[in-house]
Order: C-alpha cells, then sequence, then structure tokens
C-alpha cells in the first residue's frame, strides 16, 4: 500500500514539473532572441600622406526589440601603427560603443538598448588629433593611455578583415526556461528508458541477463566505445587549437561524440549478438528504437521548420533531436539487417 | 580452431544451437561462437554444455 502511494505521489511531482517545464519552456521560446546582426567583411585601406583614402565605413542595423545587448567586435592588424576607431552609434548619434586599437578583440559590458536604427562605423585614425576627438567624444576611459603609444603611419595601404556581432542576452526567464526543459526532458527520458526495458524483457525480471560472452563482448564494445570518444574528443581539441572554424556550435559538436561513441558500442554488441540479453527481444527493440527515432525526427524537423537551427549557417543547439533521432533510426535498421543475417545463418 | 566434436554431439541429439543455447541458459550465438572457435567459454560453461549433452569435458573438449 506505501508503495503504490509512494508511486502515485512521485507521478504527481513528474506531472506537475513536466507541466511547469512546457509553460515556462514556451513562454521562455517566444520571447527568445539570439543575434541581432552578425557582419564580417574585407576592406582594403589606403593611407596617403596621412590621410586614409576612405575615412571611415558604416555598416547600418536595426534592433528590432529593447533589451540587453551585448556588441562583440574583432579585427587584425595587418600594418603597425594603423589605427581604427569602432564606434556604434543610435539614431540620436551617440556612442553607446567605442573601441579603438591596432588589433582588436573587444567586446561590450551589458548595454541596454532600445529598439530602432543603429550604426556601426570604423574610422582611421591618422592622428594624435583625431585620435583626442573620438576620446572626447566617446569617453575613451580604457583606453586613453594607448595613445601615448600609439605611432601614427603616414603611407600604407593594407587590407584586413572587420567583424562585429551584436548579440541580444537571453533573459533569465529564458535561461530558467531553457534549464527546466532540459530537466524535464531529461525526466521525459528516463521514464522513457525505464519503460522501455520492461517493455523489451520477455520475462518479468528486472534485470537484464548476458550470457559471459556476451558481457565479454560489450566490455570489449565499452572499451571501443571509450576509445572512439577519446580519439574524437582529441580531434575537437585540436582544431579548437588551431581555431578552425566549424560552422556547428559547440555543444553540438560535444553530444556528436557522445552519439558517435555509443554508435560504436552498440553497432560493435549488435554485430557480435551481445546488445539484446537472454530475455529480451529484439523485434521489441527495434519498434522501440524506431518509434524513438521517428519521434525525435518529427521533433527535429518542427524544431528546423520553426527555424533557430541553422543560424547566420551556424548548426545551432536545436538539432539536437534530429542528430538523436537519425541515430536511433540507424541502430534500428543496424538491428534489422543483423536479425535478417543470423535468419539466414540459422537457416543455414 | 573449431569444436567438431561439440557440433556432433548435439546432432546427435538432434538439437538445434538454440536449443542447446536454452538448454544451458546462454545466446545461440555463443554455442556458435563455440563450435567456431571464436570463443572460448569458461568451465563452468563447458559443464554446462556438457551436462546437456551428456557428454564429460573430455569428450568435447579435449584436444587430442
Amino acid at each position: 500500500m506505501k508503495t503504490v502511494m509512494k508511486k502515485k505521489w512521485v507521478a504527481v511531482v513528474l506531472a506537475v514539473l513536466l507541466l511547469f517545464g512546457i509553460a515556462t519552456g514556451v513562454f521562455a521560446y517566444g520571447s527568445a532572441s539570439e543575434v541581432a546582426t552578425d557582419v564580417r567583411y574585407t576592406q582594403d585601406n589606403v593611407i596617403e600622406e596621412g590621410v586614409a583614402k576612405e575615412a571611415s565605413h558604416t555598416i547600418p542595423f536595426t534592433l528590432k526589440e529593447d533589451g540587453t545587448y551585448e556588441i562583440f567586435t574583432e579585427w587584425k592588424a595587418v600594418k603597425e601603427g594603423v589605427i581604427t576607431g569602432f564606434t556604434v552609434r543610435n539614431q540620436a548619434d551617440e556612442i553607446v560603443f567605442c573601441v579603438t586599437g591596432e588589433s582588436v578583440e573587444a567586446e561590450s559590458t551589458e548595454l541596454e538598448l532600445t529598439a530602432g536604427e543603429y550604426r556601426a562605423e570604423y574610422q582611421f585614425i591618422t592622428d594624435e588629433q583625431q585620435f583626442a576627438k573620438l576620446q572626447e567624444e566617446a569617453n575613451l576611459i580604457n583606453y586613453s593611455n594607448d595613445s601615448e603609444e600609439y605611432v601614427y603611419t603616414t603611407n600604407t595601404s593594407y587590407e584586413t578583415e572587420y567583424h562585429f556581432v551584436v548579440e541580444r542576452l537571453h533573459s533569465g526567464s529564458y535561461k530558467v526556461g531553457l534549464l527546466v526543459g532540459m530537466l524535464v526532458g531529461a525526466a521525459v527520458g528516463i521514464i522513457l528508458i525505464a519503460f522501455i526495458l520492461k517493455y523489451v524483457k520477455t520475462d518479468k525480471s528486472d534485470e537484464a541477463k548476458y550470457d559471459e560472452r556476451q558481457l565479454k563482448v560489450r566490455g570489449d564494445g565499452f572499451k571501443y566505445g571509450f576509445f572512439t570518444g577519446l580519439f574524437y574528443n582529441m580531434i575537437l581539441c585540436l582544431i579548437h587549437i588551431a581555431e578552425i572554424k566549424i560552422p556547428i556550435a559547440e555543444e553540438v559538436l560535444l553530444f556528436f561524440g557522445i552519439i558517435v561513441s555509443v554508435s560504436v558500442y552498440a553497432v560493435y554488441c549488435i554485430r557480435k549478438e551481445a546488445y539484446i540479453s537472454l530475455n529480451e527481444s529484439a523485434s521489441r527493440f527495434k519498434i522501440m528504437f524506431s518509434a524513438l527515432g521517428v519521434m525525435n525526427i518529427g521533433i527535429g524537423l518542427m524544431a528546423y521548420f520553426h527555424g533557430g537551427m541553422i543560424v547566420d549557417g551556424v548548426l545551432t543547439f536545436r538539432c539536437l533531436n534530429l542528430l538523436c533521432g537519425i541515430f536511433l533510426l540507424a541502430i534500428a535498421i543496424v538491428l534489422h539487417i543483423h536479425m535478417k543475417l543470423t535468419e539466414k545463418e540459422e537457416e543455414e | 580452431m573449431k569444436n567438431l566434436k561439440l557440433k556432433a554431439a548435439r546432432a546427435a541429439l538432434d538439437l538445434s544451437q538454440q536449443e542447446l543455447a536454452d538448454k544451458v541458459g546462454v545466446s545461440r550465438q555463443t554455442i556458435n561462437a563455440i563450435e567456431k572457435g571464436d570463443y572460448n567459454p569458461t568451465i563452468q560453461l563447458c559443464r554446462s554444455i556438457c551436462k546437456a549433452l551428456e557428454k564429460t569435458l573430455d569428450d568435447l573438449f579435449w584436444e587430442e
């Protein structure tokens, strides 16, 4: 009787958690916004007798919503003594963010910006007067001492790449929603796994029973999966060190590593007939994997059509369901092929 | 090395690999792997197989 009561309470708590998660998640999803603008371009610059041929270049952009933003900019120094000032001005022509330097990789503090038109401007500073003017206008406290070290080049030409991003920071409710959503997702996942483990059993036992060969094979499978994960992470590390840009979000790359490792383990065990225990049904496993695969692909496709899966050419975490779905379907297909091959073997 | 003695003993009792596997509580693939020489069973499993096929360890697993 006590156990029944306990189970009921657990179910109620999980249901409340689920509803809360969905409600918060939906609210957060609705109010979410990420990169507001992301500009990358290359410019030829010529400075003759202390005068920049093109004194500045301006990129207008629009913020659709009021909110907290961060501005990030970077450019590399190609020639020493070429100083660039980067400013972001609002509609009233006030500077909301400014940075100067030969090469820069800077991020603003959190800025409360209102919706409206803005313009980002790269200005070439060719003498101390220009620098002082900008310093005065933008109140360049952080960079005021740098001006004394600058040596201004009078004649040069060079080409460099400029990059700036304006990103809206997520609200607290969005972060809470995301966290709760993930927790609920994990809870639902655990419940599903518990259900699957019960469903695939051919007897009433709670434990999966493996024979000695299967246990050995599973051990080998874990080993191969582990080394695959290790190798994958090493490659990821090298890519990171070499600063090779991959248009895939880091969390997706990390999750993909898990999928690759688990795939190696699962396929190895399936091929050696050690994935399904003695008291589990391979057909039921196949049905469950297929159903979960299709469900995840469905959710993934919904996310794709809703938008946000690819942002500025970068694959975001919203593709994880799609990845999971493809993985589960692939496992179901491997299982199916293996069952067909085994049937043939048995007939022979 | 293939274990033909085991295969012969199983065939003599008209048992399929699956039936023998069910009797000793292992998977069919395990029996198949032992017969093909791909897997060396523990002494415990050898004893179970011998009991199921009514043979001795020498009959099935001793190499001459």
